[in-house]
């Protein structure tokens, strides 16, 4: 964990689709439990965003959209419908259990201005000893799929279409 | 003068001498599997950019971010 998560920032242009970054606990936002707050969490890239569409250039406004990764255990087991098994024993995710990418635990970070760079702020790239990523198939075909289906699901049920 | 072959054992404890951290690192992570870490090559980054434009769709992104700063505003509510 970084010495001082306040001050973690990450160059946007460095994160990829299916990076597996550290999210600070101020941009998460439980979905189950009480609601209350919750610690930071490893999250995935899924992309980038401005305006409805994906941008070539980042500026400041741009939404990454990520993931979150949860353990899976007894008390919190896998459910098919919001969420993808990630292999802990790619040792290019870096995970150290049975873990799954929650498309429900959906947080979005806006690229903002600090002195002259843009940044994420609370957001830290994983990059020892390598950069740490799903990689494109299966794994990040099926968060993005199954992202896609269960956000246009609610989209219909709250009239967001 | 015949010079003495050095033992294997002293070889194989120079060569544990000369290991960067970088390496031990990558192997300890890749206990689970058995397989080093790799870095990702152009390829692999293109690979996945392509997966983003695939399965990007502006509607149930909007979905998320609205339900995402609605939990937000939420737990402010809450704090206050």
């Amino acid at each position: 964990m970084p010495s001082d998560p306040r001050h973690e920032s990450a160059d946007p242009a460095a994160i990829q689709p299916g990076d597996i970054v550290w999210l600070d606990a101020r941009h998460l936002t439980p979905t189950r439990g009480d609601g209350g707050r919750t610690w930071p969490h490893y999250g995935i890239c899924l992309y980038h965003h401005y305006k409805g569409v994906l941008p070539d250039l980042i500026v400041s406004g741009t939404v990454f959209q990520f993931v979150c990764i949860s353990s899976v255990t007894k008390s919190n087991p896998f459910d098919p419908a919001r969420q993808v098994l990630l292999d802990h024993s790619d040792s290019n995710l870096g995970l150290d259990g049975p873990s799954a990418a929650c498309v429900d635990f959906a947080p979005s970070v806006l690229v903002t201005v600090e002195g002259k760079r843009h940044v994420l702020a609370g957001v830290r790239r994983l990059t020892h000893p390598v950069v740490r990523r799903v990689p494109a198939s299966p794994t990040l075909q099926a968060i993005a799929a199954l992202f896609q289906n269960y956000w246009t699901a609610v989209a219909r049920k709250t009239g967001q279409e | 003068m015949k010079l003495k072959k050095p033992s294997p054992r002293r070889k194989s404890r120079n060569l544990k001498a000369k290991k960067s951290p970088t390496t031990a690192a990558a192997k300890k992570t890749s206990k689970a599997s058995g397989t080093a870490p790799t870095d990702p090559t152009p390829e692999e980054i293109a690979a996945r950019r392509a997966v983003a434009r695939t399965f990007f769709d502006a509607t149930s992104a909007a979905a998320a971010r609205a339900a995402f700063l609605s939990r937000q505003q939420g737990m402010l509510d809450d704090a206050q």
